[in-house]
């Protein structure tokens, strides 16, 4: 297809629920693209050059490599490209602020539209889980280090996948009953349904991955036990922020306040939403109050609204265009009819005489210079007050970072906010222990935590391994029968050379080894050649080209006359400094 | 082999229940005031208990239960060998011990049970212990012979004075302070917000004496991360599950606990509660022995 016809292709809009049939019930608001308009969508894109959406991508996801997959139609292959870089598709595709992001450096959005690069994102993910496919056990020889990862969120996910890859002993310790951290907590289910989390981390338990649920970290075992009494021998933390700020004013404490974090973990997390089915009950307000602007907030006004609620008003300090919410989300917000009652804010809360509240009391603001975050500073107008009726408010202003590691970890070094201090690359001040994501850098979004937790994946395997640096890693599974002796690669070399040496005590005849890109999914041979006997002890050079700049991984595969797979071999090869 | 296993359970006085059940990490990690939350089965409420007591070597936890809602009832019928579906802990901050020199302890309700631990900890510091024991009558007074085995001195008090002295905690207190004349140096009270909030105005009114209280409040997640179980203290909020929940009794605002933040959900707590329709227990005791009998 020529440029000139893909500029000709408009956006494909986003097929979704009515808002007056889904301000009603709980299933996720859009229906997701048909392959057909996938398709279509994944025409636009010009496959730039030097793309500059992957630069907006916080974990690097080859965007525009998916996409041209996608043109043709190979769906299967567009999500294992995905897969490389990011171990939750699904869920990206759906909670990542793109606009801000990829689609934001979109070339086509200069002029029109940009390319749809999370609803394309969501499609691939969502092809692939709901035809059944099933990762298997990461076929990695064990390195014998074993990683605590504490908390199960976005970013501990992240580097959960990454490590067992590598061929780590990886344990995740939850505080809840079900993983998933915020993304089961915090965000709702018409936004990112319960079972897209489930699938995920089932394929990292297939992968091998260990949870541990229960157990929160700082209480059951601290930091110290993990590396002395548990013999990990790094930990990640990735607990989230996790400490509710209030507003600290009169009346906060009344029946029928809530904090976000309160609200939607009942909802979401316990199913208050199914009461009396499920225990836990939830206010349900007729006339909802939430203040904030972020994505939070518009899940908590959303919630409140599919409870039954008359009127759902946002109370925001800033307008509209300050507002840290996703533009879908405040978009789908609005046509649900949640009413925006912007450059407001609560200054009391009245209550009756049972505690209850039924007021709130806000002041007008107007905006003024920018502040240091860049964004305009409201500044409250003096005398000019309203109220609003009100018998259910959610405070929805941020999270400050939780103290429950960091009080148990003297030797962990945290700023003048509680956030624990690292290095770029997630190290921090205390030896073999990493954090990423939000208890590092307040809130923040859920890519940004998994890249957070991508960077220190690597950080925990270049301490872990440091010897092998400089050129090579590696990873293997052989079936007892044969062992690596040696792996070559280097920068210099135009050549990859691996020796396998024979360890079993008997003779293999008819032996075919292949060396294959890991990620081609076709698995053109870069070399393929067969032993017609392999005697005990003896060994055998294989050799192959190296790759192209951006595949790093090779595959090399032993099978049996009959084609039977006998051994397994992946090479990486670190990138480049 | 599942998780929280339910090893032990007796009824040691009605609709009040001790429950023994193996979850060795806590028992590992636990110190006296500390609590955990349970969950009965996955579409539970999370409930928190202060422990009254566990095991290091046998791994197991101990704790009383007492019927109010939902979650206790469904706990009253759990049987030995179920299990929980979770327990998470040990939370909260350990309670606030030292050598005092003479320590009041008051329990009452479930209290009884949960001042336990705190007992044995203050009685190893060297404390010289007090121990009141406060119920409506006496068919619901228990434990009587643990805390003697740690405690310098039992009183018992009930409010139809059918066993020890007639009245509450405080008005033990009282007499003991004013009447007698006895030093006393420290007090922890553990039990029903009420008597507690009752214990801290009188402890306050006669001198100050330091006073302890373990709050009870709602909660969901025990990190501090939802807020819920905020009350005010000395000004300030405060989360029961991180900061507490033991706390300086008179610096509490009891009213706001009291009267707002516990009785949020009274409404729901009756309806679940009224969704589930248990049969009687004794009934089912009686139709299974029957029923045994019959196959006989």
């Amino acid at each position: 297809m020529k440029t000139k016809e893909r500029m000709q292709i408009l956006r494909s809009e986003m097929p979704c629920q009515p808002p007056e049939v889904r301000g009603k019930n709980f299933r996720e608001v859009p229906y997701g693209y048909t392959e057909e308009m996938a398709i279509q969508e994944a025409q636009r894109c010009l496959n730039c050059k030097k793309p500059k959406c992957v630069e907006g991508c916080p974990v690097r996801v080859p965007i525009p490599e998916f996409i041209t997959l996608i043109q043709e139609g190979k769906l299967f292959e567009a999500a294992k490209k995905i897969k490389e870089k990011n171990v939750l598709p699904a869920v990206c595709g759906r909670v990542c602020p793109q606009e801000v992001q990829c689609e934001e450096l979109c070339i086509r959005g200069k002029k029109g539209e940009p390319v749809a690069i999370g609803h394309l994102e969501r499609f691939v993910a969502d092809y692939e889980r709901l035809s059944g496919y099933i990762s298997s056990p990461v076929t990695v020889k064990k390195n014998s280090k074993k990683i605590a990862i504490v908390g199960s969120g976005p970013s501990g996910l992240t580097t959960a996948g990454d490590l067992i890859k590598l061929g780590y002993e990886v344990t995740v310790f939850e505080a809840f009953h079900i993983g998933g951290g915020v993304l089961v907590y915090g965000i709702p289910e018409f936004r990112l349904p319960k079972s897209v989390v489930e699938y995920e981390i089932q394929n990292l338990e297939n992968q091998g991955v260990k949870f541990v649920y229960d157990n929160v970290v700082g209480r059951i075992r601290t930091i110290d036990d993990l590396l002395s009494h548990d013999s990990f021998d790094a930990v990640y933390i990735g607990v989230g922020a996790g400490l509710p700020v209030f507003m600290n004013i009169p009346g906060e404490n009344l029946k029928g306040v809530y904090s976000s974090n309160e609200y939607l973990t009942r909802s979401n997390l316990m199913k208050a939403y199914l009461f009396p089915d499920y225990d836990t009950p939830l206010v349900l307000g007729k006339n909802v109050v939430v203040v904030g602007g972020g994505n939070v907030a518009m899940d908590s006004a959303r919630t409140a609204l599919r409870l039954g609620a008359d009127n759902v008003y946002i109370v925001y300090r800033r307008s509209r265009e300050q507002m840290p919410a996703r533009a879908e989300e405040i978009h789908h917000a609005e046509e649900e009819g949640i009413q925006f009652n912007l450059l407001s804010n609560p200054v009391e809360i009245l209550g009756d005489e049972f505690g209850r509240i039924n007021k709130v009391k806000c002041q007008r603001y107007k905006l003024g210079e920018p502040d240091k975050s860049g964004r305009a500073r409201p500044i409250p107008i003096e005398g000019e007050y309203f109220e609003l009726e009100t018998d259910l408010i959610i405070i929805s202003i941020g999270n400050n970072a939780n103290p429950l590691i960091t009080m148990t970890t003297s030797d962990l070094e945290v700023n003048k906010w509680g956030n624990i201090v690292t290095d770029e690359m997630g190290r921090t001040s205390k030896p073999f222990v990493y954090a990423g994501g939000d208890i590092v850098t307040g809130a923040a979004t859920v890519i940004s935590a998994m890249g957070a937790g991508r960077r220190a994946a690597s950080a925990i395997h270049e301490d872990l391994f440091p010897e092998k640096d400089e050129e090579v890693d590696f990873i293997t599974v052989p079936k007892e029968k044969l062992k690596i002796k040696e792996i070559a690669i280097s920068p210099e070399s135009p050549r990859l050379k691996i020796i396998l040496s024979n360890v079993s005590d008997k003779p293999l005849d008819q032996v075919k080894v292949t060396i294959t890109h890991v990620h081609d999914f076709f698995e053109n041979a870069l070399l393929e050649t067969t032993i017609s006997r392999w005697t005990p002890e003896e060994e055998h050079e294989f050799s192959c080209p190296r790759m192209q700049e951006n595949e790093k991984e090779y595959l090399l595969s032993v099978k049996d006359i009959n084609g039977k797979l006998f051994s397994k071999i992946i090479v990486v090869e670190e990138e480049n400094k | 082999m599942s998780k929280f296993k339910l090893l032990k359970k007796e009824e040691c006085v009605p609709n009040l229940h001790k429950f023994v059940v193996s979850v060795p990490d806590i028992a590992r990690k636990v110190e006296p005031g500390q609590f955990v939350l349970i969950m009965v089965d996955e579409k539970s409420e999370r409930i928190p208990f202060t422990l009254a007591d566990w095991d290091e070597k046998d791994g197991t936890i101990t704790f009383f239960v007492q019927e109010v809602g939902l979650s206790t009832t469904k706990m009253a019928f759990m049987e030995e060998k179920d299990s929980f579906y979770s327990i998470v802990g040990p939370l909260g901050e350990p309670a606030y011990v030292d050598n005092f020199g003479t320590v009041v302890l008051g329990g009452g309700c479930f209290g009884l049970g949960a001042i336990y631990s705190v007992a044995k900890k203050l009685k190893d510091l060297g404390n010289n212990i007090i121990t009141i024991l406060e119920a409506k009558n006496e068919s619901r007074l228990y434990y009587e012979d643990e805390f003697r085995a740690f405690s310098d001195e039992v009183i018992f008090v009930t409010s139809d004075g059918s066993k020890g002295e007639k009245g509450h905690i405080y008005d033990v207190l009282e007499e003991m302070i004013v009447s007698q004349g006895r030093k006393i140096d420290h007090i922890k009270v553990i039990g029903c917000n009420v008597m507690m909030s009752k214990v801290s105005d009188v402890t306050k009114s006669l001198g100050n004496i330091p006073t302890y209280a373990t709050v009870s409040t709602i909660m969901v997640d025990g990190t501090g991360m939802c807020g819920c179980c905020r009350l005010t203290y000395d000004g300030k909020t405060k989360f029961a599950c991180v900061d507490g929940p033991e706390f300086d009794a008179h610096k509490i605002n009891w009213d706001e606990l009291i009267g707002i933040r516990n009785t949020s959900y009274i409404r729901e707590e009756s309806l679940s509660l009224q969704n589930f329709s248990p049969q009687c227990r004794s009934l089912a005791k009686i139709l299974a022995k029957m029923n045994e009998e019959e196959s006989i």
